[in-house]
This record gives structure tokens, C-alpha cells and sequence, in this order.
């Protein structure tokens, strides 16, 4: 489903991704863990194009076709989905607007007929219920002062309504307390599907006791040095990513 | 010493200059003089004063400090030649006030003309056009032209007093609320001609009137529109005021407006500019009584060459009166926006209450945005604060919005759309605002083009 082969990238002249190799596979779970500044969140926006992060080197393979050049509203219509570490407030642009406008985008350019905005209001209700986003949440500007809990939210919202299938989710934990982080974790179980893969970020070893990785990889200094199943996540937690950064080395 | 022969010289040769560019707007003076020999004395008088005030100023230039950043004088060297009105106008139908239930007013090439304006019975309001009433002018009107406002500010009311070829004057009654709105339409369907309204609107005491002014056009060559508007808001009266400029784009508008507010009077004028190659928006008001006030507001949408030039000053003259003046506008290609605001605290005025604030959203590295706040404070307690930015749209809200799959052109439309709207909220009733909203998606609709043109500055 994606294959990341040899990945060099670069951030405003600096290289921060050093030759990174990832293969996921249909509906698989991967982790990935990494101290900060290793180059997680730069992994999320080189897969979704961000403007100004530069592939120098290697492939991203997605269902078979290249992602390198690719817009990044084209990447989204194929489905690929990014939870933001840190969701935009964009003020005066209603959450529902913004909801009917992405979701009939991706149809659009999928070639699908538009949905009608009764049945689209009917759609977004009953997923929004299920992760407790309420329908005045909807209404107010996109994530204008929403807390850090009900920003999330209204991410995993995002991709229950846009189905993708590539989830990258970047540290959809931090943030929040117990109940919200079991909330939003609930909500991405939700959505684990044959074929959905999802790539979930994470510095901490918590929010994989929630939601079950097949794979974790560890990151650093832009390149993955270690890779097991889901045990990697409690040696971690229990060693620590110095020692093996430092076992790796 | 030597340093300033230079511009004496300068200042010499635009004087030669000057003479040219005026000459055919004061022989069509003194042929509006000859073909009225039978108005009345009075006004007469009044077309005379007009044309000498003009004269001794000329159009205003780049060297008259409020016309700094627009200067008429080139632009008037084009061969326009005096719109006398047509014998039988049509209607243009498209304006943003479509399906809005109003008494319209159509003002074709600076006539008013009757017979395409529904004028539903509306009590309250009186009506009063100087051709049609000439030798018959109720006394509220004789009165307010005695005031002769139109000589006072800058030289265009005093050209437009000289040449106007009709005016309309609308008085609102005591606590009248008026049930729908006053909705003036000027259209411009002479080709390369100038013309001059005047509008006078009163609000007695107590009155309560929404008054909506829209530009449109049908002309092919460029035309130029000078436009006069006299406002005055009685003690505990309240005037909304919206304005859609919505003209072809190489029209030239240059509206003098000046309001007075009495005591405890309110004010709200919002106005959407997409239309017109020059528009300057020149507005006086005068917080006279204790307690008024003024609310300001303004968006401007361009593309091209079109030049914008939103100059607004306040004067507030009574104690515990509030204005406010909120600008913002995108600007694309060649394009240039312009807002001077200066508020104007006069000795006594304690408890003012006055806020500016311009924003101008640059889409192009070739377009252009000044801004000049001003103040002048002659009183004590006085709490005033202006604020202007100039920037771009926000990189990463755009990726934001296109890693959900929002195409870059409807993602920058998006974030214009809600830049502008944000002005528009809360400056009008809701009937009101979703026609100018309307406007404004309308106007992002149809130049996808150029807000892509030169969007993003990487
Ligand atoms: N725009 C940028 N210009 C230069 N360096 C950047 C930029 N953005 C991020 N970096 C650097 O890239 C490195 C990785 O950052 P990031 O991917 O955010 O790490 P993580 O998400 O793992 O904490 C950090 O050293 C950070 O300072
Ligand atoms: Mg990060």
C-alpha cells in the first residue's frame, strides 16, 4: 500500500529525513515512536505535500503510483488523510462549510456526483455524535477556540467522513486527558478496516495501549533504527529511546 | 536655497498644465449655465459658485495631501464629454439587491428617471427631484440648499453643483420607520461621459431608514461618475447605509459624501467595492450632538488596474460620541487599495470612543496597499486606537484546508471569502448582509483566474 524507499528530505536548506525505508501493508497498524525533533511530524508532511518540504533522494510508492509532485489536495481525493499535531484555526470559515466543501472536493475530483447538503448534514451528525462532537461545534468556525481535546476530535471526525486509506495520524495524544485520548481512541478503532492502513505517530508508549499497533518503528535523527511488534512500544517506555538510540548506534 | 528652485518649476509647469485638463469641464460649465438660462436665480447662483470654486482648485491632485495616493488629474485628461441623459432609459436589472423588496430609485447617467422607478407608496418618506419640482421645491429643500454644503470640502461637490442635471432629496419624518429600503441605483450607460449626482437624505428625529446605494453599468467606453451625498441623522435617529460598487471596471467614481449626526444619532455605512478602474470614496462626517454614532465600514475586491481610494475623516465635535472605521480588501495583479482615516477629537469632545482599523490582503507582488491613519486630538478623555496590516494569505491554514482536498483556488477563496465577510457581519441586518456576501462570493467566483495568478510568493 506504501512503500517508502531510501527518503532524504529537506526542510527550509536541512536535511531532516536521512534515508528513511517504510512498507506498510492493507489494513495494517504502524507506530511510529521518536524523540523529538527526529523528524515524525517532517515524515507526515512530506507524505501529504506540504509546500517547502523537498524530497532530494528515494521513492514514496502509494497503491502503486508515485507521490512525489503530487498536490496536495490530489494526494487527499486518493486518500491519503493527515491528523494534524497541531489542527489550523481558520476563523470565519464554519466547520460544517469546511466539511461540505473538502468532502464534495474529493468526490469531485474523484468523478463522484456531489452529496445534497440534507444528506450530507445527516452523515456528519451521526458520525460527529459518536465522537461526542456536538452540532454547535459544528457551526462555529473551524477549530476557533476549540480546547485541545475537541480539536482532536474534530480531526478523527475529519477522517471518518473522508475514509481514506492512508491515515497518518501525528501525535493525536498530546494533549489530552485519559477519557479524551480513550475517545479519540475508540474512534480510530472504529475505523480500522482491511483496507485502511494507518501510520500512527506518537512520542509516548500510552496511546498504543489504546490503539494496538502491528509494527512500531522507532525514528531517529530521520531514519528508522529499529522496528518490531507491538512489545517495541513497552521496551521503550521502559528503557527509554536513549538506550536504544545508543544500542543502535 | 537652490534646492528649491526645482520644485518651483515643477509646481509652475502643473499649473500650465492644470488649465488644459479643466478647460472642457468649465466650457461644459458655461453651457449648463446657457441651456438653464430659466432656473431660478438661486440656483443660478448656486451653478456659478459651483464652477468658480472649482476652478480656483482644479481636479484634485497628487500634491493636495488627501489626494496623495490618488491622482485625478491624469485620469480626467480622457475625452469625456458631459451626459445630458436619455430621452427614454432602461433599466439594468443586475444589482446584489435582486430579490430585496425596495423603493427603487434609478438615476440613468445622473437623471433620475421616474418612469423605471417603483416608488411604492412608502409613508414617511418624501420625494423630491429638483428637474421634476424646479419652480415648485418644498421649503425643507430650499432650506437645505441655503446650507450650500456643496461649496465647502474638496472642489468635486462644487464641480458636481455646477453641472448636476438633477438631484434628489429625501426626507425621512419624525419617528418614521421606514419598512423597506431606499435603494438608489445609479446606472452608467453613456459612453465616455461625465456626470454628477446629488442625493440628500435627512432622518428627522427619531427616524429610522436603510438607504442602499448600487453602481452598475452597461457602457463600453469609460465613463465617470461624480457623485455627491448628503446625509443628516436626527437627534435619536438611525441611517444604515450600504453601498455596491459594482461598475465595469475602467469606469472612474469619485463619491463626496458628508454626513452629520445629532444627538445620540447612529450611523452604520458599509460599502463593497468591485467595481470601477478608480474609485475614490471621500467621506466627511461630523459627530455634532453628545452621544452619536458612526460606524464605517468598508471592503474592496480588485483585480487589474483598479484603484480603490477609501479616505474618511471624522470630526468628532460633541462629548461621548463612538466611530468606528473598519477597512479590508483583497488585491490582485496591478491593482492598488488605499484607506486614509483620520478622526478628528475636538476640544470638549470628552468620551470619545474611536477605532480604525485597515487590512488589505496582497495576492500579487505587483499590487499595492497604503494605509494612513491620522489623528488629532484636541480633548482629554479621549480613547482612540487605529491598527493596519498588510499580508498575505496564511500558508498554513491553505495547506490545511488542501491536505482535506480543497483544490489551492477554492482553498484561497475560502480564506478571502471569510477575511471579507468578517467585515460585513454585524455592519448591517442580516437581510441586508447576505446580499453584499453574495457579492463577494459572487466576485471570488468569477476571478478564480487572478487570485491563482500570482497567489502564493515562494
Ligand atoms: N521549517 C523548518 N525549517 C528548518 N528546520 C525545521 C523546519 N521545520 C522543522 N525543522 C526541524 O526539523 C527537525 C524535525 O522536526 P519535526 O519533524 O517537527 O520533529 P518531531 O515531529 O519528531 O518532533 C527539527 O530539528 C526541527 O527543528
Ligand atoms: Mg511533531
Amino acid at each position: 500500500m506504501l512503500e517508502i524507499k531510501n527518503l532524504h528530505a529537506e526542510v527550509g536548506g536541512k536535511e531532516i529525513l536521512k534515508g528513511l525505508s517504510l512498507s506498510i501493508g492493507d489494513g495494517e497498524v504502524h507506530a511510529i515512536m521518536g524523540p523529538n525533533g527526529s523528524g515524525k511530524s517532517t515524515l507526515s508532511y512530506v507524505l501529504s505535500g506540504r509546500e517547502g518540504y523537498e524530497v532530494r533522494q528515494g521513492d514514496i510508492t502509494y497503491c502503486g503510483e508515485s507521490l512525489i509532485g503530487m498536490l496536495p489536495e490530489e494526494r487527499a481525493a486518493k486518500g491519503v488523510f493527515l491528523a494534524f499535531q497541531y489542527p489550523l484555526e481558520i476563523p470565519g470559515v464554519s466547520t460544517m462549510n469546511f466539511l461540505r466543501t473538502a468532502y464534495n472536493a474529493q468526490l469531485k475530483a474523484r468523478g463522484v456526483e456531489e452529496l445534497d447538503a440534507a444528506s450530507f448534514l445527516r452523515m456528519v451528525r451521526a458520525k460527529a455524535d459518536l465522537l461526542k462532537v456536538s452540532s454547535e461545534m459544528l457551526k462555529r468556525p473551524l477549530n476557533v477556540g476549540f480546547s485541545g481535546g475537541e480539536k482532536k476530535r474534530n480531526e478523527i471526525l475529519q477522517m471518518a467522513l473522508f475514509e481514506p486509506r492512508l491515515a497518518i495520524l501525528d501525535e493525536t495524544d498530546s494533549g489530552l486527558d485519559i477519557d479524551a485520548l480513550k475517545l479519540v481512541a475508540d474512534g480510530v478503532n472504529a475505523l480500522r478496516a482491511p483496507d485502511r492502513s494507518m501510520l500512527v505517530i506518537t512520542h509516548y508508549q500510552r496511546l498504543l495501549d489504546y490503539i494496538i499497533p502491528d509494527f512500531v518503528h522507532v525514528l531517529s535523527n530521520g531514519r528508522i533504527i529499529k522496528s518490531g511488534g507491538k512489545e517495541l512500544a513497552l521496551e521503550l517506555e521502559r528503557d527509554g529511546y536513549e538506550s536504544i538510540v545508543s544500542s543502535a548506534a | 536655497m537652490s534646492v528649491q528652485m526645482a520644485p518651483k518649476k515643477a509646481i509652475l509647469s502643473v499649473a500650465a498644465s492644470r488649465g488644459d485638463i479643466e478647460k472642457p469641464y468649465l466650457e461644459a460649465c458655461d453651457r449648463v449655465f446657457d441651456e438653464n438660462g430659466s432656473e431660478p436665480d438661486w440656483l443660478k447662483k448656486l451653478r456659478r459658485a459651483g464652477k468658480e470654486r472649482f476652478k480656483a482648485h482644479g481636479f484634485p491632485h497628487r500634491r493636495v495631501e488627501a489626494w496623495k495616493y490618488t491622482d485625478l488629474r491624469p485620469r480626467m485628461k480622457a475625452p469625456f464629454s458631459l451626459a445630458l441623459g436619455q430621452e427614454t432609459p432602461q433599466t439594468i436589472v443586475a444589482t446584489a439587491f435582486e430579490g430585496i423588496s425596495a423603493s427603487r430609485l434609478i438615476i440613468n447617467d445622473g437623471v433620475f428617471a421616474p418612469s423605471l422607478s417603483s416608488l411604492m407608496e412608502q409613508s414617511g418618506v418624501e420625494l423630491v427631484s429638483l428637474k421634476q419640482s424646479l419652480h415648485d421645491l418644498p421649503d425643507w429643500v430650499k432650506d437645505y440648499l441655503e446650507l450650500n454644503t456643496w461649496l465647502t470640502s474638496s472642489p468635486m461637490p462644487a464641480l458636481g453643483a455646477a453641472l448636476m442635471q438633477d438631484a434628489l432629496f429625501m426626507r425621512i419624518a419624525k419617528d418614521a420607520v421606514l419598512d423597506r429600503p431606499l435603494h438608489v441605483i445609479y446606472q452608467t450607460t453613456a459612453n465616455a461621459a461625465h456626470y454628477h449626482t446629488k442625493c440628500v437624505v435627512i432622518l428627522e428625529q427619531g427616524a429610522k431608514a436603510t438607504l442602499i446605494e448600487s453602481h452598475v453599468s452597461e457602457n463600453e467606453q469609460a465613463s465617470f461618475h461624480n457623485q455627491g451625498i448628503e446625509i443628516e441623522v436626527g437627534d435619536d435617529a438611525c441611517l444604515d447605509h450600504i453601498v455596491v460598487e459594482g461598475s465595469a471596471e475602467e469606469n472612474l467614481h469619485v463619491t463626496s459624501l458628508n454626513a452629520r449626526l445629532a444627538q445620540r444619532a447612529r450611523y452604520t455605512a458599509m460599502s463593497a467595492v468591485s467595481g470601477g478602474g478608480l474609485v475614490r470614496g471621500d467621506s466627511i462626517i461630523t459627530l455634532e450632538g453628545k452621544g452619536a454614532l458612526a460606524q464605517v465600514n468598508g471592503v474592496y475586491m480588485l483585480v487589474g488596474r483598479q484603484h480603490c481610494d477609501n479616505t474618511i475623516v471624522i470630526k468628532h465635535a460633541a462629548p461621548d460620541c463612538e466611530s468606528a472605521q473598519v477597512f479590508q480588501g483583497v488585491l490582485t495583479e496591478n491593482s492598488r487599495g488605499v484607506f486614509q482615516g483620520k478622526v478628528i477629537v475636538a476640544e470638549g469632545a470628552d468620551g470619545t470612543d474611536a477605532h480604525q482599523l485597515s487590512r488589505a490582503l496582497l495576492l500579487s507582488d505587483k499590487a499595492e496597499a497604503d494605509s494612513k491613519p491620522e489623528l488629532e486630538i484636541y480633548a482629554d478623555d479621549v480613547k482612540c486606537s487605529h491598527g493596519a496590516t498588510i499580508g498575505e494569505l496564511d500558508k498554513d491554514s491553505l495547506f490545511y484546508l488542501r491536505s482535506r482536498g480543497i483544490p489551492l483556488g477554492e482553498a484561497k477563496a475560502l480564506l478571502i471569502e471569510a477575511f471579507l465577510d468578517d467585515v460585513v457581519e454585524g455592519a448591517a441586518t442580516q437581510e441586508l448582509i447576505a446580499p453584499v456576501k453574495k457579492h463577494i462570493s459572487n466576485w471570488l467566483k468569477e476571478h478564480e483566474s487572478q487570485i491563482m495568478q500570482e497567489g502564493l510568493k515562494t
